[in-house]
């Protein structure tokens, strides 16, 4: 009686493993659409402010001089203004106006921050 | 349960075979479906390998003696606890253990919100391969549900040694750590074979990384805490080759950790980071091949077979693999690969720190080794023992502990020495004070005094990074010290969780010195009413006794202790003879207080009133497991929050420049 029970239980088993194998061959997914997504390995503006932050942080500890934390800052600024553009461009839906825009906030955002601190140190 | 248990193993061995030809065919054919069906498959995987472990489980549990495994670790008299946990105390259940946690590993990645990255079907296929040889294994070389000729009444019985809770968890956070190294490593050669060797890879497997490190290191010190409180002989590491098999992958792991930094950040060392993790792989691999082979001897291996052969092979078969990819696509590495530009930079810092990690690992594999090299070419096997570990791997650990006392000190961009020299000088003071304080103590040992020093030094620049960042966060953003602290380490976890491990390392580098250079011992025979002094214990014998506790025989000395002339209780170090075990074990007795343990064992006895102590005192050991503690605290808040600072941010920077 039990053999009969554990043969059972084993033909389970064997289903439904079958079942996960074989049931997306018969899902209404489209097979030949690979479906994958591709790495946007791209540089984003928040790693750049991740950058810019840290690289604050290591001038505010004394790691590095005043000159080359303005000399940095100021090529990761440029940095974020041209990612704004670039950024706007494939979306092509919003306005590249606004962007441009908005990286010349950001900048004077970022240029007035510098001048406190230039201040302030 | 010998049906299900077998349809499970062979069930296994068909759909790993299968979604590997699956996902070939769904690469080839760029169809999604197929890729589905192989996802399928590991789905499957994971059923029918939780499946088996839970039969396993439910067969020790339940005492089901005519099963090899169920009669050949555990018995009827042995706590519920140790039954269940037998399930990894042999070859065909650690096999089992393996091959449920890789499946189990597999399973999360192949259905994480990663699953439609064209790298997976390749991480799929490099896990299935190792998933398939797990099952292919336990079929012909360990299955966990082979029958016994005759149904034993009773089982052997698990080794008392085994009987305790760091042997419940040491096995398993070692092949949490083992295992998981082999995510990454699958991840690296799918990169590779998609011609993808951007930082990509090292990003989608960060957590993954240090999920194994951190297992790896749980896994060691769980080891050694066990070897201490268990095996009796006074130590936490022998340099076994088996405690050196999980100590190797370890080091590489290490290195590999700091190294991929410098690829995110900077995009160099590609070539050197995918060694790394295919020589970290490789290392878990070999770890595996001496506990199973039996070639060298261990208090720790499973004892000799055929697996060790089939491990081998394995091993062999997965590294021509890598060696293969990565040389057929070395010209790409290369080309995209950047060197280092200065000497004293970060990057330079931290490829020193690799250097010295491999130097080591190579140490420890070579002192390991060393008795099969030697048979192989003078015929005659020489066994390199503690002595050549501490030599070769103290000043190697000490010039690690400098590396890490200036590391953090160096910054990531426009690095000069000049202030690198301004943010060394109060660690460097705080060392030499130490140095100084420990001299005017009369603390003897000037290899000590260095290494305890620098340890100081470390220590001391780490809780100046905290402080001066805090310093500069509240300068910068007028925060209280509260909220400077809690921002500052909320804002760069992965820094800061790591500079809390070095912290941990530190002071397991405090309790490492000290008992070595500092212990006491004094093996004495004793009759009743007398004493044995040592350091500033006072222990007077007691006598013997005898007693029978769940039908094992316990011989007990009852030792009085005073410590610093004051009345500290009493200790009692056994001797335990098992009904259904050969060997006895021994049993030590430990008074720890935070500065020192009192540890005592039981050697032997003449009679009732005569006993012979092997006594010691080992300084800051208790430091060791609070060290331990605390890298597991700050592996897990780097783990847990951390994102990286995108590789790409210095390339336009230097093209600008």
């Amino acid at each position: 009686m039990m053999e009969i029970v554990y043969l059972l239980a084993g033909s389970a088993i064997i289903l439904t493993c079958f079942y996960f194998i074989v049931a997306p061959f018969f899902s209404t997914n489209r097979g030949t659409d690979s479906g994958f997504e591709q790495w946007d390995g791209t540089l984003t503006l928040d790693s750049v402010y991740g950058a810019v932050n840290e690289l604050e942080m290591d001038y505010l500890m004394k790691k590095i001089k005043e000159k080359d934390f303005l000399q940095l800052k100021e090529q990761y600024q440029l940095l974020a203004a041209e990612l704004m553009k670039h950024e706007s461009k494939p979306k092509g839906k919003v306005n590249p106006a606004s962007h441009t825009e908005e990286a010349e906030l950001e900048l004077l955002r970022e240029l007035q921050k510098l001048r406190k601190q230039k201040g302030r140190i | 349960m010998y049906l299900i248990g077998n349809i499970t193993l062979y069930l296994g061995i068909a759909i790993a075979a299968y979604a590997i030809i699956a996902n070939i065919i769904g690469i080839k054919k760029q169809n999604n479906k197929w890729i589905e069906s192989a996802r399928g498959g590991v789905l499957s995987l994971v059923f029918v390998s939780l499946l088996a472990s839970f039969l396993l489980l439910y067969l020790l549990g339940s005492s089901q003696f005519q099963f090899e495994y169920v009669a050949a670790y555990t018995s009827l008299n042995l706590p519920m606890v140790y039954k269940l946990t037998a399930f990894w105390a042999g070859n065909a259940g650690s096999l089992l253990l393996w091959t449920v946690l890789l499946c189990i590993y597999a399973g999360i990645l192949v259905y994480s919100k990663e699953k439609r990255n064209p790298l997976m079907p390749y991480v799929s296929i490099i896990l299935l391969l190792n998933i398939l040889f797990f099952f292919t294994v336990m079929v012909i070389g360990g299955n966990p549900f082979a029958m016994t000729e005759v149904v034993p009444a009773d089982g052997k019985g698990l080794n008392p040694m085994l009987q305790h809770p760091g042997m419940v968890l040491h096995p398993i956070t070692l092949y949490l750590g083992y295992v998981g190294l082999a995510v990454p490593f699958a991840f690296a050669i799918g990169a590779l074979i998609l011609k993808r060797v951007d930082a990509e890879w090292i990003k989608l497997t960060r957590r993954w990384t240090i999920t194994a490190w951190l297992f790896l290191t749980l896994g060691n010190i769980i080891g050694g805490w066990w070897a201490y409180l268990e095996l009796g002989w006074g130590g936490y590491w022998a340099w076994d080759p088996v405690e050196n098999a999980s100590f190797l992958p370890w080091l590489t792991a290490s290195a590999f950790l700091h190294s991929v930094m410098i690829q995110e950040r900077k995009g160099m060392l590609k070539t050197w980071n995918i060694s790394l993790i295919i020589l970290s792989y490789i290392l878990t691999l070999f770890g595996t091949f001496l506990v199973r082979s039996g070639v060298l001897t261990s208090v720790h291996a499973f004892g000799s077979g055929p697996l060790g052969t089939y491990f081998l092979i394995f091993m062999a078969f997965m590294m021509l693999l890598s060696i293969y990819i990565v040389t057929t696509r070395y010209q790409l590495i290369k080309k995209d690969s950047i060197p280092i530009e200065t000497y004293f930079s970060k990057e330079s810092s931290f490829l020193l720190n690799n250097l010295i990690l491999v130097t080591g690992a190579f140490a420890v594999f070579w002192g390991s080794m060393y008795p099969l090299i030697s048979e192989a070419v003078t015929g005659t096997k020489i066994n390199v023992g503690p002595p050549y570990f501490n030599s070769v791997m103290a000043p190697i650990l000490l010039l690690l502990i400098l590396l890490m006392a200036v590391c953090p000190l160096i910054a990531w961009q426009k690095a000069t020495v000049e202030r690198f020299m301004k943010n060394a000088i109060w660690p460097l003071i705080a060392g030499i004070v130490s140095a100084i304080i420990l001299i005017l103590m009369g603390v003897k040992g000037a290899f000590a005094i260095i290494g305890l020093a620098s340890t100081v030094f470390m220590f001391a620049t780490h809780v100046q990074e905290f402080v001066q960042g805090t310093r500069a966060r509240m300068k910068a953003t007028k925060e209280n010290v509260l909220k400077a602290v809690y921002k500052l380490t909320r804002k760069n976890q992965r820094r800061y969780g790591g500079y809390i491990v070095h912290i941990g390392i530190a002071i397991i580098a405090i309790g490492v010195i000290a008992s070595h250079a500092y212990s006491e011992e004094v093996l004495k025979t004793v009759e009743t009413g007398e004493n044995i002094k040592i350091g500033n214990y006072d222990l007077t014998f007691n006598g013997l006794t005898e007693v029978t506790k769940n039908g094992n025989g316990i011989v007990a000395a009852d030792l009085e202790i005073v410590y610093k002339g004051k009345d500290a209780g009493s200790i009692h170090p056994e001797k335990i003879f098992y009904a259904n075990w050969e060997e006895p074990s021994t049993e030590v007795a430990i008074k720890t207080n935070f500065t020192e343990d009192l540890y005592v064992v039981l050697s032997s006895w003449e009679n009732r009133d005569k006993v012979t102590l092997q006594v010691k005192v080992n300084p800051f050991v208790t430091w060791i497991w609070i060290g331990g503690i605390i890298m597991v605290i700050g592996t897990a808040f780097a783990l847990i929050g951390g994102k990286p600072t995108s590789t790409r941010v210095t390339d336009p920077l230097r093209q600008g420049r």
